[in-house]
């Protein structure tokens, strides 16, 4: 090999193994932090089932696809079971099972008093309502939920707004086989690593907090998002499910914008660049108000969320999700709408 | 594959690697550079590679018969059929729509209704750029410039090789072809000046390109009349550096990546827009296109060996197929006619002394507010927004929502652009004396700074071209 090219692959591993050192050092902060890391993994937490020959306890697995203690499919006569459909909100994954709202229901929810009483905690990170609809779909039939509750928005937001206010979709973006599945590996690699976390998140963050963003999702994206709603909505009843809904709650409404920290800001931009965080707060109001209109065209009972938990710092870790105080105040508040409803609108009894 | 993507920073040390190992025995060495520069364009779309070799193949078939054929009449034959099959396939994919929409306008305007013309075919990846690039060979060989390149590995190398491939510089066959014939040397200064354009390259693009476009350019050319006239201005100058930085950015990596591998490509950009006019202007932007244009169509159609209304004639169908190689649609085509008319005015106003003596630095400002304006018509591809831009312009009204960091971002493509070309030496020469952990500790910090910013990341404007 000539000198000169000699060179430059020595710079070159040099100049990988510099990134390498700096991606082992945020690989520890966030190991402890208790995050997923590309090269470390991830810390076990307290809770977790010390040894493959004890029988978890809690799913998700193989057979129970949920995030709850685990049931089997044929419930005893007199069950309640209740189907949460979510996203990472409910998933909580930096808490015990237990931690969720979700699974918390059934202690606030008078009815199930004396009776067995059964969580179907369907959430999981990055799922969109029509992800929710799906696995609805898919287990609803064999695990007989007797409601099925929608918790969900963020994920709809960036859906949204990724398709009606991000770039337009490139002409080279179509089926390219095996060369899609060597980027699509590197890419993956690439965002696994603590690197790109951070870098993201504080400088796509602060780029686009300075870029000239939307303030508002389309009234096409507003229609779709009722469209799902109304999907959601058919697919609980199909199974002999009382659907509910749930108006999203934030740690900051569009009143109390101006105080919101600016890394909840970097948090809503992190992966969606295409709304500001004005048009995120908008968003949220407006699909609010469409999650209303639903509910009382539908006669499906609506747990407001939204009214009665806005403004409650200490319910929030970050925008959207919640804290250990969070999950009660959402299940408290879950449970008594239940309870309520159940005379009217409780089906299979 | 584009160049600022995490595919490329795989693919390129390995191919190097193997190439170092390979370069000295000719053969192995150009099969390995045809192999990856189709592998490069497949990341693009794999089943355009056949269209790519179709060309390929043609052109250097035609060409060999061509060197041999001394029938004057069979000889133009043959290079008419390559410049009709190969503007025949770039018509099909680049201009059958815009054509077929043009048409069923016109016939509409009749009352005549025409069903459905348009087809979905995806514009190939760099399908201009190659097949410029081939048919100057072909014409080459018909002017008897040069000689039928022999060996079809090496021809088919030249026409593929993968810097070049997707958005030029167009390399002319002369200039490229005699480099792979002989022995590669690789000297330290080479690489050097290659690393440093990648560089130079890579902070065009995602530094300032990508930056000015999700700053501002986008959402201001989105919805003109949410702005003042101040953010109108700023973000047209915008553009004006985001259009300059992405391609000439491009250019840098392109001639910097084809370095490493100890061949050279020509200089695609020298400083634009410091132009003092339009003939100027077409000698530093986008110079193997205006060449291109210059010796194979412009000369074709007789150049300037006639009256000034001929010579006025081919400066227009010049500028005007000039307008319409970057893109099916009308907007080019005017940009086009609206750079002929400066050529045309120029050229009129050359002759006239009038004894005034406009300064230097009043020639390039005036020059490059008429390059801007251009900038517009080619940005612009709805006559709405273009007619709401200009009068969002004079309608005069201050303030701004633009953020600093876009003014801040502006100030240095400005400010970089008037830089002196030294810059780039030391640069160079600080590439070759800094002490090698030094180096590697600031491409690290670089490599993560691009991967940082490339939130606002998108594909190289003249890839769509």
């Amino acid at each position: 090999m000539p000198v000169a090219l000699r060179s430059i692959f020595v710079t070159l591993a040099l100049t990988l193994a510099f990134l390498l050192a700096g991606e082992l050092v945020l690989e520890l902060r966030h190991y402890f932090k208790g995050y997923d890391t590309l090269l470390l993994g991830r810390k076990p937490t307290p809770d977790a089932a010390p040894a493959e020959a004890i029988a978890p306890t809690n799913g998700p697995t193989a057979d129970f696809p949920f995030r709850s203690p685990i049931v089997d499919p044929n419930a005893q006569p007199e069950t309640i079971r209740i189907w949460v459909a979510s996203a990472s909100y409910a998933a909580a994954t930096d808490l015990p099972p237990a931690g969720s709202f979700a699974n918390q229901l059934c202690d606030t929810f008078l009815e199930a008093r004396g009776r067995p009483c059964q969580t179907l905690n369907n959430s999981a990170a990055a799922w969109t309502t029509l992800d929710n609809i799906e696995q609805l779909k898919q287990h609803g039939p064999t695990w007989k939920p007797d409601y099925a509750i929608l918790y969900e928005m963020s994920n709809d937001i960036e859906y949204y707004s990724g398709k009606y206010l991000g770039a337009s979709a490139s002409p080279w973006n179509f089926d390219n086989g095996v060369f899609d599945a060597v980027r699509t590996a590197l890419h993956s690699v690439a965002e696994q690593t603590s690197s790109y976390s951070h870098l993201r998140h504080y400088v796509g963050g602060s780029i686009l907090l300075s870029s000239q963003l939307p303030d508002a999702l389309p009234e096409t994206a507003i229609a779709e998002f009722r469209a799902a709603l109304l999907a959601f909505i058919d697919a609980a009843r199909s199974v002999d499910a009382l659907p509910v809904l749930a108006t999203f709650v934030a740690s900051h409404d569009t009143a109390t914008a101006a105080s919101m920290p600016v890394d909840y800001k970097f948090q809503i931009l992190r992966y969606n660049g295409n709304l500001s965080p004005a048009g995120w707060l908008n968003a949220i109001d407006r699909l609010n108000e469409v999650i209303r209109e639903v509910g009382k065209e539908q006669n499906v009972p609506v747990a407001d969320l939204a009214a009665t938990l806005e403004r409650r710092p200490e319910y929030f870790k970050d925008f959207f999700h919640f804290t250990a105080t969070g999950h009660k105040a959402v299940a408290a508040q879950l449970g008594k709408l239940l309870s309520e409803q159940t005379a009217t609108f409780r089906h299979g009894e | 594959m584009v160049f600022n993507s995490i595919e490329f920073a795989v693919f390129l040390p390995i191919v190097l690697g193997i190439y170092a190992l390979i370069y000295k025995k000719h053969r192995a060495r150009d099969v390995w550079l045809l192999l990856c520069s189709y592998v490069f364009y497949m990341f693009s779309y794999w089943k355009y590679a056949g269209l790519l070799g179709f060309s390929t193949t043609l052109d250097y078939f035609i060409a060999r018969r061509m060197q041999v054929e001394t029938n004057p009449i069979r000889r133009t034959l043959l290079m008419t059929t390559s410049i009709a099959t190969n503007l025949t396939v770039l018509g099909i994919f680049k201009y059958y729509n815009f054509f077929a929409d043009t048409t069923a306008r016109i016939l509409a305007a009749y009352g005549i209704e025409m069903g459905p013309v348009f087809h979905n075919l995806v514009l190939p990846a760099g399908i201009s750029f190659y097949t410029f690039q081939s048919l100057s060979y072909t014409i080459d060989v018909y002017r008897r410039k040069i000689e039928a390149e022999p060996n079809f590995i090496r021809f088919a190398a030249f026409v593929s090789f993968f810097p070049a491939l997707v958005a030029g510089p167009i390399v002319r066959a002369s200039d490229f072809l005699p480099q792979l014939k002989k022995a590669i040397t690789f000297t330290n200064a080479d690489i050097q000046r290659g690393v440093t354009l990648i560089g130079i390259g890579l902070v065009k693009k995602i530094l300032i390109a990508d930056m000015l476009a999700l700053l501002a350019v986008d959402a201001v050319f989105d919805n003109p009349t949410a702005y003042s006239s101040v953010d109108l201005l700023f973000a047209l100058y915008g553009y004006t550096f985001q259009i300059y930085c992405d391609f000439s950015g491009y250019s840098d990596i392109a001639i910097g990546t084809a370095l490493l591998f100890g061949l050279h490509l020509p200089l695609n950009f020298n400083s634009p827009y410091l132009a003092r006019n339009p003939s100027d202007f077409w000698q530093r932007w986008h110079i193997s296109l205006s060449s291109w244009l210059r010796d194979y169509l412009y000369i074709s159609l007789g150049g300037n060996r006639g009256s000034t209304i001929f010579t006025m004639r081919n400066l227009m169908i010049t500028m005007l197929l000039g307008g319409l190689w970057h893109g099916a649609a009308m907007h080019f085509v005017v940009w086009g006619a609206y750079h002929g008319a400066l050529l045309i005015a120029y050229r009129a106003l050359e002759n006239v002394h009038t004894g005034i003596r406009v300064p230097v630095l009043a020639q390039r400002i005036l020059f490059f507010h008429l390059v801007v304006f251009g900038w517009l018509i080619f940005r612009v591809d709805n006559m709405q927004i273009f007619s709401d831009y200009l009068a969002g312009l004079g309608e005069l009204t201050v303030g701004s929502v633009l953020s600093a960091p876009f003014f801040a971002i502006l100030a240095v493509a400005f400010v970089s652009h008037f830089l002196p070309s030294g810059i780039m030496d030391r640069a160079i020469q600080w590439n070759q004396t800094a002490p090698v952990f030094v180096r590697s500790a600031v491409y690290a910090g670089m490599l993560l700074t691009f991967f940082a910013f490339s939130v606002g990341s998108s594909a190289f404007i003249y890839f769509q071209f």
